[in-house]
């Protein structure tokens, strides 16, 4: 026998519906109206979940607590040919798909057109959960450009973080021209993938909190001196050490990278820190065995 | 401890404690009596102050005749009690909603409630009506972890959800119950339509 949670007061209806996961909360919105309306106004409104959106394949939504700490899945959008047998039927957003539940106890729905059931899912969640936008996109490599283009154009709100996560990626020149003159991001832009070794930027980086360039040797002092962030970790860079001083010359005189609070650039090879540091080392101060520049 | 080890008394079947400490009798609506130590009383904000509020001494606990809990049968209060007293001392937990809630089970816990959903429905209209936060906020959590890795129409089983057809006619039924002329009126509108005529009045 079930146990008849609707037949419950209110506030004990409430608790159960404040203990239960995101995922959970998914499902159960979609059993009925009812369902969904007790989701819409029983659920806690006061964690700050951030809504993560991965389209692509194996394309899923998610909601993140405290950047990542707590992460649960929400559900996702599937090829409709990796459909099991004798999938029931769900209606989202006026469409009838199928859907199951996998090992890891994500709901999945199947899609004729993925992109277009990967834009359903996200907006039948962002409603349920007070049409929340969307915080971090984790695009892969086909969908970087439409994902982005399409988060941008549905919310006011500008997109925290944008992760090109996943180290063995690849990018197209042009694609990646593209993203990096579109991409409009407030706290953290982390790219890991690797364009073409000829690519080259001449537009200015994003500004933004953080920036994380894992394959940078297409980096250019241009590009560095052009930089608005707080935080910039710059790996596998291909800048040269007089280039490398150069910045630092600038940022510590005041002529780039205003904001700019904590830099590291990691390159190949092996300098000596007297070179980098030329003409600067003198405004250094020693505390504690450290040497510590103001400006 | 063990569920059957917990110190819920039953009047009738059990020695009176030896401790000094004060117990509180309670009585359920079929007229099942217990005793129940001051201190697990205090997980029951309810209780907690309805005896305050008695000032009993420990003559008029003996004397007086027991406190009636009308609403709270014997099997479902047993358990309530049961799980005041293993819980005793401990502090009630205050939730200020701001960070998912993780709520743990403990053994005692999850065996008290190894029980079928009737009973589980009421110990957890119990714990809500005695306001006992924790019990509340553990066997809310067993309702929940139902929920895991169901697909909607498991939940339907599980939560014995209503669909959407179901929901629509429980509404007119109780609209109906509420005003018996509404149904007469449908009823003579849906025949005047089978009629043809166009116009109701």
């Amino acid at each position: 026998m079930g146990l008849p949670v609707f037949s419950l007061p209110q506030l004990i209806l409430q608790e159960i519906i404040r203990q239960l996961l995101p995922g959970e909360l998914v499902c159960f919105s979609l059993c009925s109206r009812k369902s969904y309306n007790a989701v819409r106004l029983l659920r806690n409104k006061n964690i700050k979940w951030e809504f993560v959106v991965s389209p692509g394949t194996s394309a899923r939504i998610s909601f993140w607590f405290n950047e990542g700490y707590i992460k649960s899945n929400l559900m996702g959008a599937d090829d409709i040919f990796d459909a099991p047998r004798n999938c029931q039927i769900i209606k989202i957003k006026g469409n009838s798909v199928p859907y199951s539940m996998d090992w890891y106890h994500n709901l999945r729905t199947f899609w004729d057109d993925e992109k277009h059931g990967m834009r359903a899912i996200t907006e039948y969640c962002s409603e349920l959960f007070d049409n929340m936008d969307v915080h971090t996109l984790l695009p892969d490599g086909p969908s970087l450009l439409w994902s982005l283009n399409w988060v941008t154009n549905r919310q006011v709100t500008p997109l925290e973080n944008i992760q090109l996560s996943g180290d063995t990626r690849e990018i197209g020149g042009r694609e990646f021209d593209r993203f990096l003159r579109e991409v409009k991001v407030t706290n953290d832009l982390t790219i890991c993938w690797k364009p073409p070794p000829n690519f080259t930027f001449t537009g200015r980086l994003p500004r933004c909190q953080n920036i994380n360039i894992r394959k940078a040797s297409w980096l250019t002092i241009d590009n560095l001196l052009t930089m608005d962030s707080v935080v910039a970790h710059i790996i596998g860079s291909r800048l040269r050490i007089s280039q490398i001083n150069q910045f630092l010359r600038a940022w510590l005189n005041g002529q780039c990278a205003p904001r700019l609070k904590f830099l590291e650039i990691r390159i190949t090879g092996v300098a000596m820190a007297n070179q980098y540091l030329e003409g600067i080392r003198e405004r250094a101060v020693l505390e504690d065995g450290i040497l510590t520049f103001y400006w | 401890m063990s569920v059957e080890n917990a110190p819920v008394v039953d009047v009738d079947e059990a020695a009176i404690p030896v401790e000094k400490k004060m117990y509180y009798r309670f009585e359920s609506n079929d007229k099942k009596e217990f005793r129940v130590s001051e201190l697990a009383i205090q997980q029951s904000e309810t209780l907690n102050r309805l005896v305050e509020a008695m000032g009993y001494t420990s003559e008029d606990v003996e004397n007086k005749p027991a406190i009636a809990i009308e609403n709270i049968d014997g099997k479902t209060l047993k358990l309530v009690f049961q799980w005041c007293e293993h819980h005793k001392g401990e502090a009630i937990p205050v939730d200020d909603g701001s960070v998912p809630k993780i709520v743990e089970i403990p053994e005692f816990d999850a065996k008290l409630m190894d029980i079928d959903n009737g009973l589980l429905f009421k110990l957890i209209w119990a714990a809500d009506y005695l306001n006992i936060v924790q019990l509340l906020n553990v066997s809310c959590k067993k309702v929940a972890n139902m929920a895991q890795g169901k697909t909607p129409a498991q939940l339907r089983r599980v939560y014995l959800l209503p669909s959407d057809e179901e929901d629509e006619a429980a509404k007119r039924a109780a609209q109906e119950a509420q005003d018996p002329r509404a149904r007469e009126v449908e009823e003579e509108f849906e025949e005047r339509k089978r009629q043809g005529g166009n116009s109701f009045f």
